[in-house]
């Protein structure tokens, strides 16, 4: 067991997995003076530092969430990893250098899907729709929480309330969304 | 384009990887024939994409607004932290100089009280009646006198001294040519000690020579009279000794004559006496009126000077094996030697006690 400050590694895969969000904040806090000179020695400039350590704070926090995580160095050590990734991706995006990372979400809305949707629209409907569908389906898709975290934390009676509202929302949502668009945008 | 709940576990299953072996290569193919199919695969993924989004800025809106919170907390903190610092300097600096102001006001007060003189005789006038009353038949301030603890100088009591008595105190008064004559400004009893104020005052003090001659009555406005001095009276000491409790007793009296070295024996307690011892018992005591309510004594060897006893209470003094005792009102308190000021210990002792009662 590591201790980092107060918060020892445990506990803070621990928050993370029951989806406390203000651990994020002790996380931001407790590793940005460790990722800033990471960054600084490496070439990165003093005005990405705070993205980067927030996209890595919440990178980590997602990827606790998967079913496959298991922390076999400190968390400082896994979080650094997270923050050099991110920092080369920067770097490379302003040295020209971009590749497309077929992995990101953005790409799946790439040039050569059957159907041209525009993503900001998506992302309005999402911010527009019912708090407890967004809240449902922001904690499925992007934090990864399982069932049971999701139905704790919407206070759902039990997984199977869980499974049936997420489709629910889901199809409410495509629904929306169709509606928004013409025929003519799918091909 | 509806979609049932069965496509979309079954998507959701192939996006996030779930979906393997012959369950995937069964989608792959039907994937590729159902044109269908790849529309809801394509829509569902741009949604996610959209969720994930919205719920990405919602994730950075949440850490920025907390650490500006946090930041702004902490500069809360320092401003309010300062501006409290700032109020209580300016507090203190307008208590000191309000206090200042006062003491300033006392002090001019002091100085007309002083210069009327109507009041100045009529304090000396109660003054003299109260030592009167306190001291019949014991030794008075010979006129002019100064105490070594006065710290200020007062007008003196009108008692006039016989040829004899003059010619001593002169004797005395030239043995001991160091005075406290020094203006010492009125302080705070309660802040400081009683040993704390004597030794402010001893650090301040400076020596001039003098005799009776010399000394006037004298009447200075600025002046603050602290300590004084009652009376003087020389008491012998009532010994004991261990073994033999009564053999050597002598009782003191309470006769005060000035400057007087003389021991009176009361008849009554003398009765009952064994035997008396006169030599080196003698014990100059001296009543002082402590201005901080101080009730103690000082003792050095010689001279025992009471804070906070009346002159008229009687007191006893007593011997055991070489310790002093002071009996008053059938309480016994030990006295030990100190250069500084102690106070009272009643002895506890019920084997001394009986020994000290007999």
């Amino acid at each position: 067991m590591f201790i980092i400050g107060k918060i020892s590694d445990e506990l803070i895969v621990e928050k993370i997995k029951s989806g406390d969000e203000k651990i994020l904040v002790y996380l931001y806090k407790e590793y940005h003076s460790l990722i800033k000179s990471f960054i600084l020695k490496n070439g990165g400039e003093e005005n990405i530092i705070d993205d980067i350590v927030q996209d890595t704070v919440i990178s980590l926090w997602r990827n606790v969430q998967k079913p496959k995580f298991l922390l076999q160095a400190k968390l400082s050590t896994y979080t650094l990893a997270i923050a050099k990734n991110k920092l080369f991706k920067e770097l490379k995006k302003r040295n020209r250098f971009r590749r497309v990372d077929a992995a990101h979400t953005k790409s799946m809305v790439a040039s050569n899907t059957t159907i041209n949707l525009d993503h900001s629209i998506i992302v309005q409907i999402v911010q527009e729709m019912d708090e407890t569908c967004r809240k449902l389906l922001s904690y499925f898709y992007f934090d990864g929480f399982n069932n049971k975290t999701i139905a704790e934390r919407l206070n759902f009676a039990n997984t199977n309330t869980v499974k049936s509202k997420k489709y629910q929302c889901f199809k409410k949502l495509q629904s929306t969304v169709l509606e928004n668009y013409q025929k003519d945008d799918f091909i | 384009m509806n979609i049932d709940q069965k496509t979309y576990d079954l998507i959701n299953s192939y996006l996030s990887g779930e979906l393997q072996g012959r369950k995937l290569d069964a989608f792959k193919a039907e994937l590729k024939t159902n044109k269908n199919l790849q529309e809801k695969l394509e829509l569902q993924k741009a949604i996610i994409a959209g969720i994930e989004d919205v719920r990405l800025n919602e994730l950075k809106n949440f850490l920025k607004d907390n650490i500006s919170k946090k930041q702004n907390t902490k500069r809360n903190i320092i401003k309010t932290s300062l501006t409290i610092a700032a109020s209580i300097g300016l507090i203190l600096i307008i208590f000191f100089s309000i206090k200042s102001l006062i003491n300033n006001d006392n002090d001019s007060s002091y100085s007309s009280d002083y210069q009327d003189s109507l009041k100045y005789e009529k304090t000396k006038a109660l003054e003299n009646q109260k030592i009167n009353q306190v001291t019949t038949n014991t030794p008075t301030y010979p006129e002019n006198s100064i105490d070594t603890q006065l710290l200020a100088i007062a007008p003196p009591p009108d008692i006039e001294l016989s040829d004899e008595e003059t010619t001593e105190l002169n004797k005395e008064l030239a043995e001991d040519k160091i005075i406290d004559n020094e203006i010492v400004e009125e302080s705070e009893p309660d802040s400081e000690s009683y040993d704390e104020i004597q030794d402010k005052l001893m650090t301040q003090k400076k020596s001039i020579d003098y005799s009776l001659a010399d000394i006037q009555p004298t009447r200075n406005d600025s002046l603050v009279q602290m300590d004084q001095l009652i009376a003087t009276i020389f008491k012998s000491v009532r010994s004991f000794s261990n073994a033999e409790t009564n053999d050597s007793l002598e009782i003191v009296s309470n006769n005060i004559k000035p400057g007087s070295t003389s021991i009176q024996v009361t008849k009554s307690r003398a009765k009952k006496s064994k035997k008396f011892t006169n030599e080196n018992l003698t014990i100059k005591l001296e009543y002082w009126n402590s201005v901080i309510g101080f009730n103690g004594y000082k003792y050095d060897g010689n001279t025992l000077q009471l804070f906070g006893i009346a002159q008229n209470e009687t007191v006893n003094l007593l011997s055991l094996d070489n310790r002093l005792y002071l009996k008053k009102n059938k309480q016994i308190y030990s006295i030990e030697k100190s250069s500084s000021a102690k106070r009272f210990t009643a002895v506890t002792n019920s084997i001394l006690l009986k020994i000290l009662h007999e």
